[in-house]
């Protein structure tokens, strides 16, 4: 290449390597990947035979043991975890009635308003753009404090929202102005 | 060839209001979410007035800058306030604007940029973000 570079893209688990190509050799630096990398070893695919024997054929399609979404599953069978639940933390659980008569702790995410992670902030945080984007027409000029995707206070003034906010039991609420110029592109400052 | 490896990225999306990432933004034990423009045009980390104020900050009490923009100029004052970008923490003085009609939530250079190895991908609305010396 002549001056120009070339940009691609090399994943890793927990680590985003972006990877320059160029004609300035002299200038090479030394490789800075040194961030963090994590070793994941996935499951078979393939069911051992153990868990076979273990759940029965009719458990199968349970959803006791076999959870979507966001919940985990204990019961006396095991822990039931969905994979994309994996490494996630802030988990609480509740207790309830399981399969065939036992009670079963099934673990959750906590609410937006109950969590301290960073995580489900940052998660919520695209939910609230979504209204942003959405309900901004109905509060030109006005802040408004949000969870997730549940309005917790709005008006003219930032503290007093923020506050009322608060007051709702949210530790740390989305605030945002609506703007009447964001529709109009940026050309910086 | 370079290679930069990062800790963390954000899709910040098809939007208009651009590259944007969600922040936290702290003072003493009060904490605001919202969503921060990425400058890398600007000197210093400007945030709205008001998110000052409902965070408990006596903005004018803070250190006084006059900034200027393409066609004008604003005073805004310094506090030392926390942040916290894509999970990585940062300690820094930051800018409110005495007017509270200026309404940019901007990372810029000092206290941020400088801390920070970022990456962008524009064409796959992508943010690469690492401590600088993580």
């Amino acid at each position: 290449m002549n001056g120009r570079s070339a940009l691609s893209n090399s994943l890793t688990p927990g680590c985003q390597a972006l990877v320059f190509a160029g004609t300035h050799t002299s200038m090479d630096l030394p490789l800075q990947t040194q961030g963090l990398r994590i070793s994941q070893e996935l499951p078979p695919k393939r069911i051992s035979p153990l868990f076979q024997s273990t759940i029965p054929q009719e458990q199968r399609w349970d959803p006791a043991y076999f959870p979507k979404g966001d919940h985990v599953v204990v019961s006396r069978d095991g822990v039931f975890v969905p994979r994309a639940m994996f490494g996630q933390p802030d988990l609480h659980f509740v207790t309830q009635a399981g399969p065939l008569g036992r009670e079963a702790a099934t673990f959750s995410r906590p609410s937006a308003s109950q969590a301290g992670g960073v995580f489900t902030r940052e998660a919520s945080q695209q939910t609230e753009q979504y209204w942003l984007l959405a309900n901004r027409l109905m509060y030109i000029g006005k802040w408004v404090a949000l969870s997730g995707d549940s309005l917790l206070a709005a008006g003219p003034n930032a503290p007093e929202v923020y506050s009322k906010a608060r007051a709702l039991g949210v530790a740390v609420p989305f605030l945002a102005y609506i703007d009447p110029d964001d529709h109009l592109p940026f050309a910086g400052w | 060839m370079h290679s930069i490896g990062f800790q963390a990225h954000h899709n910040y999306g098809n939007e208009p209001l651009g590259i944007t990432v969600p922040i936290e933004l702290g003072y003493g034990r009060s904490i605001v979410r919202l969503t921060a423009k990425v400058d890398t045009g600007a000197e210093f980390c400007l945030f709205e007035r008001g998110l000052g104020e409902a965070l408990g900050i006596d903005v004018e009490s803070g250190e006084r800058k006059e900034l200027r923009t393409a066609n004008s100029s604003f005073v805004a004052f310094g506090h030392e306030v926390s942040l916290r970008v894509l999970g990585f923490d940062f300690s820094l003085v930051a800018y409110f604007p005495l007017d509270s009609g200026i309404h940019r939530n901007l990372l810029g250079r000092q206290g941020w940029l400088l801390q920070v190895r970022l990456g962008l991908v524009d064409y796959e609305q992508l943010i690469y973000l690492s401590k600088y010396d993580a």
